[in-house]
């Protein structure tokens, strides 16, 4: 009943998005303004197929319907409810389903926002593109990746349940929901953008509608990935959060350029400039997110995180394909449209300030592209097998994460057009006397070595020139100064700078040991005690875990575990961390005790700040909601750019 | 949109061009994912092969007393390193025993067995002497570091006058390593 | 600000800048170099953080606590004791596994590139940014235009019939534009079909290794395993697994070949192979039976009786239900008698 259902519900959206697809170009070209509405409406049609599919895969995970291949291999009679939901994104089919039911979702809520303007080409266009997409990922749930196929012969009776990695941490059924809310929501920015070049119509007002469209899935997108570092760091208990692999990197790609989208835009709001360079960073994200899911879903690459699945590949690939060779089409066919008017008058300007980010989240995203494939180039061209990993990625982009610090605490400050040297001056007085202080501070207080240094410092200069902007701000529309891009923007600002420094700090002092400790014994490391009190045996419903009981500073327990589930053979190691706000206490179960009562080995990590990471996450969500928080009292074409307005930001002496 | 902006500014190039070469770029790279190979069948590299064997030394598994590779210089050796949990060197060893039996008369080669594990010497010891392995075995804990040793079972060919002659991954045959030391010599 | 900057005047707008400037490089000077020689053991982590560990996914040597990872610390701690300096230990290593042990490519041969291409591109975008900046930075004054002259150099298509007919007359465009996607879409689609030559489980399918090669290898095996060479049979059978991980039938003959030997250590292989056979098919009916005999022989009587049950309700070979009956009857009995 589920698959048949189920299935029934893919084809009804494919066939939504199809027609909507068919309905909608037939329209534009021949200017039917009737078909027009009509394919929008179909948008609905795919929303109730997305919705019904989903449903029906709740329901079968929830009743624990084993005729259900994906069922009968990700959810068991032992799972809890929590982790038979998430067991939908547990593995690729029931991911991609997400991916549609996220998309859909994004579709429906374009279809509502711009209800008054259903047949405005730019929206139809944008429309099109969003049901090219989407039949391209319902069409591969009814092929390549059918979360729907059935059990051959007779039902099983139970199954494994998820991975078990995938089903030890509540973080599982908040991380992926983020991630994709942020990357398929990076659809809507590109349909626009190819709507726009369809249309010729590339001047800024697009842009301004749907700025809200690019920095929510934004803002969910960095909140995912850091809940993805936070996951890493309970469940995989080596201490690390980012680790460069192929997996992150896939997430982190489409945000660097998303982000240096995000600033750039500005310019072409303001000053009417950057227009090819804004669409391709549009398309770039875009196009990374396909990459990416092809990189880290076809197997080709070796990661942690890895689903290994089949015949994914070819498809996305192609995907890829035509998703650039579109849109680089389309922006060389209008190339000559989008030569912009308007010039950067001085190096000392935000916009010039902006270019510069561009420069370096390019460089950035770079370096990321080019270490995760390039392993894979290498075996292309000789066949030898090399390895590009953390320890490279860390020096490549430790100049750049500078060079990124440096400019956040200068380019808030600067105003549009061109700002004399007497003004940067006085502007960044305090902000750069805070970031000397904080660097003697950390000095006295004994940090060493250059790169910590640096983070503390800049940090510092970036963190007060933000606090300073927010003050302006604040003084100067109440407590609306928390909203927009310059109340909301230095808040997300503050985010980074506790994640660059908790980065840095963490990087460089975090120490690590093993004790191994007889019942009863205490050892001490790193200014912490640790009594090691005995193990304890802890059955669930989906496994069996062997508990050491370990008393950290003589108050409180924390108990590191190795875990045994029935379906995987070597034991799952379960960290457990104190965290505080200066640093976390993070142990492992190295080894369990050779005879009962016997030593155990309990791995010991210590490490600074950590929990200014996730922090620093919530921080920049929390920002990028009060970004995008409506403002009452201007109206949209009040927003219309116009070059002669000049900043208005005075500086209160 | 040639005949709009004629007559104003010439059409400009340089984004065709850049396009053109964004596309180049990204089919090239799509060549090269479209025919990678998985990373879950990556070919082993033998860096070892052509080398000359690194030297393996240490106290006895079976016995008493040392030994060593280089004791061995002048006949063929079959360095495999082994555990008794590995259910394929389990399986592997009626092969090995077969290997050492053929050439019991010629004298010609021998098996060396290295411990891989150190927890697991005491069980690799009775395992290979209840399935009556009278080969020598060694235990070396640097050895599998030197060899490059990426997983069990794991063996290598050392020929008479030293050299690695070849790498065998997963559980090893006698035929097999026949035909190696048929085309050598 | 535009007063005359007499030197005097200049210096005391910079000077709190200078004094901020000459601090910080001082601290920085200062805190830069670490005290102290690391110690032996810091300089091991810190080598086997550039070393991946050789048995794991995306762990360095310094992370993993697999047994190659402990090894290869060792290796370096000894190492450094005999006087080898990083270089010289890193080479050691390299020799042995390959360059893909280092986490960091050698910046040598094809390997060069990834460290120089970033470089030269850093290099080339800051020329770009700085001729592009000049460009606009020199001709400003003359060129920006007021705020009235700056019209879009088309009119902004209005909605309805103008803007669709302008688009009409892109039609050919569009047309051209939809075929070379779709050509590309399809090429690299057939690229990665032709080339890749991999079968289920192991991703970019591409073309599945022929069912033929499958059925040959399968053939191989069970005549290997008549003729008693069951390593050899093992192998065929690892040989189908290794193009589909979850074939249940070579899970299940591989399975049944390891338990039947009644070692402690196979038979538990065997089982975990039978029970693979079962999650990648539960309907294939010979992997339960096998595993209830299995389990039997193994003593799991309890585990063994809803094995056998279910063979026996489902699609049983005639000939052998009476056997299963016995078998099934035996743990029963063994099951009771606890």
């Amino acid at each position: 009943m589920n698959a048949a259902a189920g299935e029934a519900a893919d084809f009804l959206a494919f066939g939504a998005a199809l027609a909507g697809f068919v309905t909608l170009v037939v329209g534009l070209l021949r200017g039917r303004p009737n078909l027009v509405r009509t394919g929008r409406a179909y948008t609905w049609v795919l929303l109730a197929g997305a919705v019904i599919a989903t449903a029906a895969m709740q329901h079968a995970l929830i009743t624990r319907d084993f005729s259900l291949s994906y069922v009968a291999n990700n959810d068991s009679l032992g799972t809890p409810l929590l982790f038979r939901i998430t067991a939908m994104w547990s593995n690729l089919a029931g991911s991609i389903l997400l991916w549609g039911l996220v998309l859909a979702g994004y579709l429906a809520a374009m279809a509502v926002r711009f209800r008054r303007r259903a047949t405005d080409p730019l929206v139809g266009w944008a429309t099109v593109i969003g049901y090219a997409v989407a039949a391209f990922f319902f069409g591969l749930m009814l092929t390549a990746s059918n979360p729907f196929t059935t059990v051959r012969g007779p039902v099983p009776l139970d199954g494994p349940g998820p991975d078990p990695l995938l089903q030890n941490n509540v973080l599982v059924a908040f991380h992926p929901p983020f991630l994709y809310l942020g990357l398929v929501g990076f659809t809507v920015p590109f349909a626009f953008a190819c709507a726009s070049l369809i249309t010729g119509r590339v001047g800024e007002g697009w842009l301004v509608e749907i700025r809200r469209w690019t920095l929510l899935p934004w803002g969910f997108l960095t909140f995912g990935v850091v809940l993805g570092a936070w996951w890493s760091y309970k469940v995989l208990g080596w201490g690390g959060y980012w680790a460069w692999d192929p997996v992150e990197n896939a997430a982190f790609l489409p945000w660097l350029t998303g982000t240096a989208f995000l600033h750039s835009v500005m310019v072409q709001e303001r000053r009417g400039m950057l227009r090819v360079w804004n669409l391709s960073l549009l398309v770039s994200t875009f196009s990374l997110t396909i990459l990416t899911t092809f990189l880290t879903r076809s197997g080709v690459l070796d990661s942690v995180h890895s689903f290994n699945n089949t015949g994914i590949g070819p498809p996305l690939l192609a995907f890829f394909g035509v998703v650039v060779a579109t849109s680089v089409g389309l922006l060389a066919w209008r190339g000559d449209l989008l030569r912009s008017p308007g010039s950067i008058a001085s190096p000392l300007s935000r916009e010039a300030a902006f270019l510069a980010n561009n420069f370096l989240f390019g460089a950035f995203a770079l370096i990321v592209l080019l270490g995760t494939v390039f392993p894979l180039l290498v075996q292309a061209v000789n066949g030898q097998q090399i390895t590009v990993g953390a320890p490279y990625f860390d020096t490549m982009t430790m100049p750049i994460v500078v060079c990124i610090l440096f400019l956040m605490a200068v380019a808030p400050v600067l105003p549009w057009r061109r700002a004399t040297q007497g003004l940067v001056r006085s502007r960044l007085f305090w902000p750069a006397a805070v970031a000397v202080a904080t660097l003697v501070a950390a000095l006295i207080a004994g940090v060493r070595g250059l790169n910590p240094l640096l983070a503390f410092g800049l940090g510092a200069f970036a963190a007060a020139s933000a606090v300073r902007q927010l003050l302006v701000e604040l003084r100067r529309r109440g407590p609306a100064g928390f909203t927009g891009p310059a109340g909301g923007g230095m808040i997300v600002h503050l985010g980074v700078v506790a994640i660059a420094v908790a980065f840095a700090a963490s990087h460089s002092f975090a120490q690590q040991t093993q004790l191994t400790l007889a019942e009863g014994q205490t050892g001490s490391f790193a200014g912490h005690t640790f009594t090691y009190l005995g193990t304890r045996d802890v059955a669930t419903s989906t496994h069996t875990a062997l508990e050491a009981v370990v008393r950290v500073d003589g108050s409180g327990t924390l108990t590191p575990a190795i875990s045994d589930y029935p379906q995987e053979s070597a034991g799952i190691g379960t960290p457990s961390v104190r965290s505080s706000f200066a640093e976390d206490v993070y142990l492992t179960l190295a080894s369990t005790p050779p005879r009962p009562g016997g030593p155990v080995v309990i791995g010991v990590i210590v490490e600074p700040l950590v929990e200014w990471i996730w922090a620093g996450g919530g921080m920049m969500l929390a920002g990028t909601l009060l970004c995008v928080w409506p403002r009452r009292r201007r109206r949209r074409h009040e927003v219309e750019p116009s070059p002669a307005v000049s900043e208005p930001a005075t500086v209160p002496a | 949109m040639t005949e709009a902006a004629a007559g104003r500014v010439p059409r400009s190039r340089v984004v065709l061009y850049t396009a053109i070469g964004v596309g180049v770029v990204v089919a090239a790279l799509i060549a090269v994912l479209a025919s990678s190979r998985p990373a879950a069948q990556g070919s082993a590299s033998d860096p070892l092969v052509g080398q000359p064997a690194p030297p393996i030394s240490g106290p006895s598994l079976l016995g008493s007393g040392r030994v060593s590779l280089s004791q061995l210089r002048g006949r063929w050796v079959v360095v495999n390193f082994s555990a008794s949990w590995c259910a394929p060197c389990r399986q592997e060893t009626p092969q090995l025993k077969r290997f050492v039996a053929e050439h019991a008369a010629s004298g010609d080669a021998t098996v060396l067995a290295v411990s891989y594990d150190p927890a697991d010497e005491a069980s690799l010891a009775s395992f290979l002497k209840s399935s009556g392995a009278d080969w020598p075995a060694v235990i070396d804990p640097s050895a599998d570091v030197s060899y490059g040793v990426s997983g069990i079972p794991e063996s290598y060919l050392v020929d008479p006058a030293g050299t690695v002659v070849a790498r065998f991954l997963g559980g090893v045959t006698a035929s097999e390593v026949d035909k190696v030391i048929g085309k050598k010599t | 600000m535009t007063a005359a900057a007499t030197p005097l005047r200049l210096a005391a707008r910079w000077l709190p800048w200078a004094l901020l400037a000459a601090v910080a490089a001082v601290a920085l000077i200062l805190g830069a170099h670490r005290a102290s020689t690391p110690s032996l053991e810091g300089e091991v982590e810190h080598i086997a953080g550039l070393v991946r560990c050789p048995v794991c996914a995306g762990e360095t040597a310094a992370q993993s606590q697999a047994a190659p990872s402990v090894e290869i610390r060792a290796q370096i701690r000894k190492d450094l004791k005999a006087g080898m300096n990083q270089g010289q230990v890193l080479d050691q290593l390299v020799r042995a596994y390959g360059p893909g042990i280092l986490e960091k490519p050698r910046a040598s041969g094809v390997s060069l590139v990834v460290w120089v291409a970033p470089v030269v591109a850093l290099a080339g975008g800051l020329v770009v940014l700085i001729v592009v900046l000049r460009r606009w930075a020199r001709p400003a004054e003359r060129r920006s235009p007021p705020p009235g002259l700056r019209v879009r150099r088309r009119a902004p298509p209005a909605w309805g019939k103008r803007a669709f007919s302008a688009l009409r007359a892109r039609r050919r465009w569009l047309v051209v534009g939809a075929g070379a996607a779709a050509l590309a879409g399809g090429l690299s689609w057939a690229l990665s079909a032709s080339v890749g030559a991999r079968a289920a489980g192991q991703p970019i399918t591409g073309v599945e290794l022929g069912v033929a090669a499958v059925q040959a290898d399968m053939q191989a095996a069970s005549k290997d395993a008549s003729r008693g060479d069951v390593l050899g049979a093992v192998k065929e059978y690892q040989k189908v697994l290794a193009s589909d991980p979850t074939d249940p039938e070579a899970l299940t003959q591989e399975g049944w070949l390891l338990a039947e030997t009644e070692q402690p250590s196979l038979l538990r292989d065997g089982l975990a192979l039978l029970q693979r056979a079962e999650k990648a098919d539960p309907g294939y009916a010979p992997a339960h039976l096998y595993r209830g005999v299995a389990l039997l022989s193994g003593g799991d009587y309890s585990a063994a009786v809803p094995e056998l049950q279910w063979y026996l309700a489902h699609s049983p070979d005639p000939r052998l239900v009476p056997q299963v009956k016995s078998a099934l009857a035996q743990a029963r009995a063994k099951q009771a008698s606890r």
